[in-house]
């Protein structure tokens, strides 16, 4: 699945939105480290992709019309064995279908559970006047309440991706608070730099948004991730 | 050296005001004709007062139409109302003049559409002729060397300070009150809805300009996004560029609209953008003129947040003072011991600190040797120095002055002089960077000294001074973060 057959596709299909799984393959072409997630379209795929992925996997569904996955019963995670991945992936779709029936239902993603870190986001806005601009804050509670992120004008330097994680107001959480191992910010700024790369090669890209990534003492990994297409 | 393209327009040769009043009275905003003839332009170059209504202007010639004057004319400011323009346009185009500048108001701002294809359309057609444009809704230039002014009672000395702003009114501000501290300027110019010329072209301007060093600009919505971003980067790399944002709130934002039509954007954005590009940032007029002050001369060279603080005053206002300096991010250390030991042998009088703050009055001959010591002590990256402290130069024991010279205008000044120069002595001896801070009037007077013309005696010896102690340490720290977040660009220090 390359960029372009993606692009189009979804242009077939008049959507302006990538689905998760389409946007976390592109991301994983452009160098940006993703959690590996897979589409599946039966309950026989989906237990040989969680094998081939390894155990414990996590099951969502994929549907550009469905935007708060949880809420409709549509994720399932620390899924062991083959028997819990057959379950979860008819119980997703029969939840799913029930909350919202109308929606369109690609099938559900496979994903590889990812052993949780300090949760951080990374994304790209449009500003109307200076373009496009990425962004970057601690995930969850900081960036919903407190609105701590930072910006910075595409392209992107070196310079300027380690100036957007130290802006932060929150940056001594990133320093290992409280005995806690500082993270690997340097993991951050490449993640920050390949993702701008990618955006600037592709400027029919209108927003992106990986949240949550997952970042360690040693390396960082976008666990969900978000394309929002310029319309046509 | 390449001429860049926009030079003409900052020198032209003969400028005709359009529209004229035919009551020549420099003050307030539109006499453009009285304010260059006090500006000496007549001297210079051509300056022709066109007006069909009236036949002459203190005795000089005044032309029916922008076709009588004589040629060539480079320049024609613009008071002509709205209806008038596009005739005016064609008589631009037909004259080839090479700028024009319009005063006059009500296109695009209004949020008028009609207005705002007007003022496209005019642009266009001046564009297409090679004309230039400033404006409209705006003061256009002052320019020193040139002796452009846009309002009366202008320096006609030039500096080094480029200032841009999208209002007329705050570039009047900021001149008026910075010529009271001493800065001279090199360009100024008021670019109001910047139908053509805009903050981009400016900028690019600035950023090669030999006789600007520091430049300064008031915007109220950034226009060409990507263009003002490369711009702002190309100039922030060579030169001190401060940044003061109009629109950063609700309200703000509404009223930057119906006064230049402008969006003001995301506060947040444009912040970034500063950083980004090395730009400092300014919230308010005073924070402007401070970081202007501050970025000409040469505490541009302060390495640290230490303060040492010399202000006289009383215990309490020192207190107040270290408060202040510390809420601004800089310290007020501890006087090393050694410092304290020393410093007592030129103070024995109980009542007085000599720790930091320092606050005490050495005997006249010892006040060198004191501020020597403060300066060089370890910590001690500044000194924040008042007036007030030396008075035992100009007063005898018994309160009164050794000079019974009658004229108090001029003793004022000598001691303000004598001051300034002692801190600048100080400063060239130390190399610590001396910053002066002088407290509101009725303090200072009552020790025969003017506040304006300590920070301008002060400016003009190179020393940095601060109408209160939190505005110079705010203005430090600004400067501090300003090259922490510039590293990885030139190093303008």
């Amino acid at each position: 699945m390359n960029y372009e057959s993606v692009l189009h596709q979804a242009r077939a299909e008049g959507r302006d939105l990538l689905n998760e799984v389409e946007a976390k393959q592109l991301l994983a072409q452009a160098g940006v480290p993703v959690v590996e997630t897979l589409l599946a379209t039966t309950a026989d795929q989906a237990k040989r992709l969680a094998r081939e992925i390894g155990y414990p996997v996590v099951v969502k569904v994929v549907s550009t019309d469905i935007s708060h996955k949880s809420d409709v019963g549509g994720v399932k995670v620390g899924l062991a064995n083959a028997e819990a991945v057959g379950e979860a992936y008819e119980a997703i779709l029969a939840n799913s279908r029930q909350a919202l029936p109308d929606a369109v239902i690609t099938g559900v993603a496979v994903q590889s559970m990812a052993v949780e870190g300090t949760e951080i986001i990374v994304g790209m806005v449009r500003d109307p006047q200076f373009g496009p601009v990425m962004m970057f804050g601690l995930g969850g509670i900081f960036v919903e309440l407190l609105k701590d992120v930072s910006f910075r004008v595409l392209p992107l330097t070196e310079r300027d991706a380690k100036q957007m994680v130290n802006d932060i107001k929150g940056r001594a959480i990133l320093d290992g608070l409280r005995g806690q191992e500082p993270v690997d910010k340097a993991a951050i700024c490449q993640l920050i730099l390949t993702a701008s790369e990618f955006i600037e090669q592709h400027p029919e890209i209108q927003e992106l948004d990986m949240n949550p990534v997952f970042v360690y003492a040693d390396g960082a990994v976008a666990v969900d991730a978000r394309i929002v297409l310029t319309r046509d | 050296m390449s001429v860049h393209s926009l030079d003409p327009v900052f020198r032209p040769r003969a400028v005709a005001v359009v529209g004229v009043s035919s009551n020549p009275n420099p003050t307030g905003m539109g006499s453009f004709y009285a304010s260059l003839l006090e500006a000496g332009f007549a001297d210079r170059g051509g300056l022709y007062p066109v007006n069909p209504k009236v036949s002459e202007i203190n005795g000089a010639r005044c032309y029916p139409t922008l076709m009588d004057t004589p040629d060539p004319v480079d320049h024609v400011i613009s008071q002509v109302p709205a209806g008038f323009v596009p005739e005016l346009v064609d008589q631009c185009v037909a004259k080839k003049v090479r700028s024009i500048h319009f005063f006059t108001a009500g296109f695009s701002e209004t949020g008028d559409q009609q207005m705002a294809v007007v003022e496209r359309q005019m642009i266009e057609k001046l564009r297409d002729a090679g004309i230039r444009a400033i404006g409209p809704n705006c003061m256009g230039l002052y320019v020193p060397g040139s002796k452009l002014a846009f309002m009366g009672g202008f320096p006609m000395e030039s500096g080094n300070v480029f200032l841009l702003s999208q209002s007329g009114a705050n570039a009047g501000e900021v001149v008026r009150d910075l010529t009271n501290r001493g800065v001279r300027f090199s360009k100024v110019v008021s670019y109001g809805n910047g139908a053509d010329l805009r903050a981009h072209d400016f900028l690019d301007y600035a950023a090669q300009d030999q006789e600007s060093t520091v430049v300064a600009a008031y915007i109220e919505g950034v226009q060409d996004g990507r263009k003002f971003f490369e711009a702002l980067q190309r100039c922030a790399r060579v030169k001190p560029v401060i940044m003061l944002k109009g629109g950063r709130t609700r309200s703000g934002s509404q009223a930057a609209h119906s006064h230049t039509g402008s969006l003001a954007g995301s506060i947040e954005i444009f912040d970034s953008v500063c950083r980004q590009t090395g730009a400092l940032r300014a919230e308010t007029m005073d924070e402007l003129q401070d970081l202007i002050v501050a970025v000409s001369t040469n505490i541009r060279q302060v390495s640290g947040r230490g303060v040492a603080l010399f202000a006289g005053g009383g215990g309490g206002f020192a207190v107040l003072s270290a408060d202040a300096i510390d809420r601004e991010g800089l310290t007020v250390p501890r006087m090393p011991q050694s410092a304290v030991d020393e410093m007592r042998e030129y103070i024995p009088v109980a009542g007085s600190s000599v720790n930091n703050p320092i606050d005490a009055f050495p005997p006249s001959e010892y006040l060198d040797d004191m501020l020597r010591l403060i300066a060089t002590a370890e910590g001690m990256d500044m000194v924040f120095m008042s007036p007030l402290i030396d008075r035992s130069r100009w007063q005898s024991p018994n309160g009164k002055d050794k000079d019974s010279s009658s004229d108090s205008q001029s003793k004022a000044e000598k001691v303000t002089n004598l001051i300034a120069g002692q801190m600048k002595h100080l400063q060239d001896d130390t190399g610590t960077p001396v910053i002066g801070v002088i407290r509101g009037g009725g303090m200072a007077r009552m020790m025969g000294v003017d506040p304006d013309d300590f920070l301008e005696a002060t400016y003009r010896q190179g020393i940095a001074s601060f109408p209160s102690v939190s505005r110079a340490a705010r203005t430090v720290n600004q400067l501090l973060e300003w090259r922490e977040y510039r590293q990885g660009l030139p190093d303008l220090s």
